[in-house]
């Protein structure tokens, strides 16, 4: 589904990815752990398409085609959903307002019918009660004034409106309380099924004891330096990340 | 007389010349001497050049030497002018003016109880029906007063509560030739009374224009007045309008001012806060076509103590527009405990736009709370990543942006019909 090779990218002239490798298959649960500043927000933003980072080199590939190519818009339509770790405020725009407009670009795109308004109320009544997210919320402002755990919420509702191949949940616990990241994680669990996959980026474990990965992969330095299944998860909240560093600052020394 | 101005100082001067040859021996009553030497003044100060302050921005006065030089008469228009498409569905009263001149086929519902609305359609009925005032600082204030041959006057009686608006509209027809008009409007809001007034200015035609219209309005205490004006002129569009507010104690001003186009459109919109315990909001859109300039010059002068107000003009610049914003605050020492927020918000969508912003607070009080601001930017990078990220096309996402930043003003404008009509204005400007 997603196939990444050797991906270099850098903003305002300074290298983040350095040669990133990775694989995702349909039906899949990655994570990506590490330290501050490794560069797991850099690889989301890559791969949704953010215009302030430039691509150095290397290739991504999404369901064969070239994702590196695509716009924002288009790389969403064709099944690209990032979860935002700080989802921006847009004050007079609410969620209803936009995700009409944002279901029914993707859906033409993928060559399904326009929902007309019942029919999109419909959806939109069915997927609240995915993250139990109340109406009201959906009509005011996006995001303005929304508590952390709302925010991630409707993050996680507008993946569900949205119906992704693959979703990029980019540190969607920071912030949460252990009640809100159980409705979170939940919601995410019940979207997951074997035509779809995810990529879960986080700093701490304790998400994935929610959301259980197949793989585990450590970012450092802009690159993946340490791959495993979800042991290699509990040995980093064991250990902490140090003993990645010395590793692979011993090898490169 | 100033030397960059003086050919459209003499068009003016044979305007005034031809009023006053139709106004058959009255040109000695007191009114006419008023008027006389409001246009003498006129005269002595030229009008403003980009080196008056106020004017700095808004080259008006070079635009009319430009365009109306070679000015004569209005052109005879034909009888079927229409109300323009702008503006079905509008209800209450309709006060129609056509290059000036009213035009009783367009008007209707002249009748309202509790309202008493006197036409007039000469220099004399005018002078007769409003006493002339004083004009304002403002040159082009003067010139209304001294060449004004229409306009209206409309008294809402003490305690009258006006649930039909009251609407003015100003069509400039320049189909057949350029015109130039100027009117002058009064209203009186009674004291306890409510009313909803309306003035659209709107223009057919592809001939150049100069509307100079004025307004004089005292609200009454205990009255709410809730006054709108929506601005649709236009390319080739001139208009200045000079609207003066006197609010006595109790009173409410909402007064939203919406401008879309134009070549040219200044606005002075000046509040004296006469009395203790008024509330003004004032609230104005701006978004100048390609090549537009459009400027709003406001003054709330609070007087006396214990009142509010609350300003925000919000304006969207693309191409080559000019945006405009002078809002002036002043608290006189007398005006304790008055609350003044005042905040004026740009987005430039080029490089080649600006917006030329200045609020300005000056205040004598020492009991007081006031802020004001602006802030001016282009659209928001991450607003609009975030919503192409949910599969939303650049150009949607950015409509999607600038609606909701300008709606925060349209939201204001409390009648629901007229709310929805400037709400699809605003849309067919974002399209096109």
């Amino acid at each position: 589904m997603l196939k990444i090779e050797n991906l270099k990218a850098s903003v305002d002239g300074t290298p983040i990815l350095n040669g990133i490798n990775l694989e995702v298959r349909p039906g899949e649960v990655h994570a990506i752990m590490g330290p501050n500043g490794s560069g797991k927000s850099t690889l989301a933003a890559v791969l949704a398409g953010r215009e302030e980072y430039d691509v150095d080199g290397g290739s991504v590939l999404f369901q064969g085609n070239s994702l590196l190519d695509l716009s924002p818009e288009d790389r969403a339509r064709s099944g690209i959903f990032l979860a935002f770790q700080y989802p921006v405020e847009i004050p007079g725009v609410s969620t209803t307002n936009f995700l009409k407009a944002a279901v029914n670009q993707v859906r033409s795109y993928r060559g399904l019918e326009e929902l007309d308004a019942v029919n999109f109320l419909k959806e939109m009544k069915e997927k609240m009660k995915i993250v139990d997210i109340d109406q009201s919320l959906l009509r005011r402002s996006l995001n303005e004034g929304f508590s952390g755990g709302e925010k991630k919420r409707n993050e996680i509702f507008q993946m569900a409106m949205l119906e992704p191949k693959l979703a990029i949940l980019d540190e969607t616990d920071s912030g949460l309380d252990i009640d809100a990241l159980r409705i979170v994680a939940n919601g995410v669990n019940i979207l997951k099924s074997e035509e779809n996959a995810t990529i879960v980026i986080t700093h701490y474990q304790r998400l994935l004891d929610y959301i259980v990965p197949d793989f585990v992969h450590v970012l450092y330095k802009g690159r993946l330096v340490k791959s495993g299944g979800k042991e290699l998860a509990m040995e980093l909240e064991e250990r902490g990340y140090d003993w990645i560093k010395d590793e692979e600052n011993h090898i490169t020394a | 007389m100033s030397e960059q101005n003086s050919t459209i100082l003499n068009v003016l001067q044979q305007q005034f010349a031809d009023l006053e040859a139709k106004m058959n021996g009255t040109t000695n009553s007191e009114a006419h001497l008023v008027r006389k030497s409001a246009f003498e003044a006129v005269k002595t100060n030229g009008l403003p050049s980009r080196k008056n302050e106020e004017y700095r921005y808004t080259p008006l006065a070079k635009q009319l030497e430009q365009e109306f030089a070679d000015f004569t008469v209005n052109p005879e228009i034909d009888a079927e002018t229409t109300c323009p498409k702008q503006l079905p569905d509008l209800s209450g009263s309709f006060i129609v003016f056509v290059n000036g001149v009213f035009n009783n086929e367009l008007s209707h519902k002249l009748k309202q109880i509790g309202v008493k609305i006197t036409i007039s359609t000469s220099q004399q009925e005018l002078m007769k029906n409003s006493p002339v005032s004083e004009p304002s600082a403002d040159v082009f204030s003067g010139l209304n007063l001294a060449l004004a041959s229409s306009g209206s006057k409309i008294i809402i009686e003490k305690g009258a509560v006006i649930e039909n608006p009251i609407n003015i509209i100003h069509i400039s027809n320049t189909e057949k030739g350029k015109v130039m008009t100027t009117s002058r409007h009064e209203v009186i809001l009674g004291e306890n009374a409510q009313a909803m007034i309306t003035e659209v200015f709107v223009s057919t035609g592809g001939n150049a224009s100069f509307t100079n219209s004025a307004m004089e309005v005292s609200v009454g205490s205990h009255g709410i007045l809730n006054h709108y004006k929506v601005g649709l002129d236009n390319d080739s569009d001139l208009r200045i309008d000079n609207s003066c507010f006197t609010q006595h104690s109790n009173s409410v001003l909402n007064t939203v001012n919406v401008n879309f186009g134009g070549k040219l459109v200044r606005n002075n919109l000046n509040i004296a806060l006469e009395g203790e315990y008024c509330e003004t909001n004032l609230d104005g859109l701006y978004i100048p076509t390609a090549e537009g300039n459009i400027d709003n010059h406001t003054v709330v002068d609070h007087k006396m103590p214990n009142s509010n107000s609350n300003e925000l003009y919000k304006g969207i610049m693309g191409d080559h527009a000019t945006g405009v914003f002078n809002g002036k605050v002043f608290v006189r020492a007398d005006a304790q405990k008055t609350n003044a927020f005042h905040s004026n918000k740009n987005i430039l969508l080029a490089d080649t736009a600006t917006i030329n912003t200045k609020p300005q607070l000056e205040i004598w009080a020492d009991d007081v709370k006031c802020t004001h601001g602006c802030t001016t930017g282009q659209m928001d990078k991450e607003q609009l990543f975030y919503l192409r990220t949910r599969g939303i096309d650049k150009e949607s996402a950015q409509k999607l942006l600038l609606k909701a930043f300008a709606e925060e003003v349209i939201e204001k404008i409390k009648d629901d019909t007229l709310r929805a009509r400037v709400s699809a204005i605003l849309d067919d400007n974002l399209n096109r």
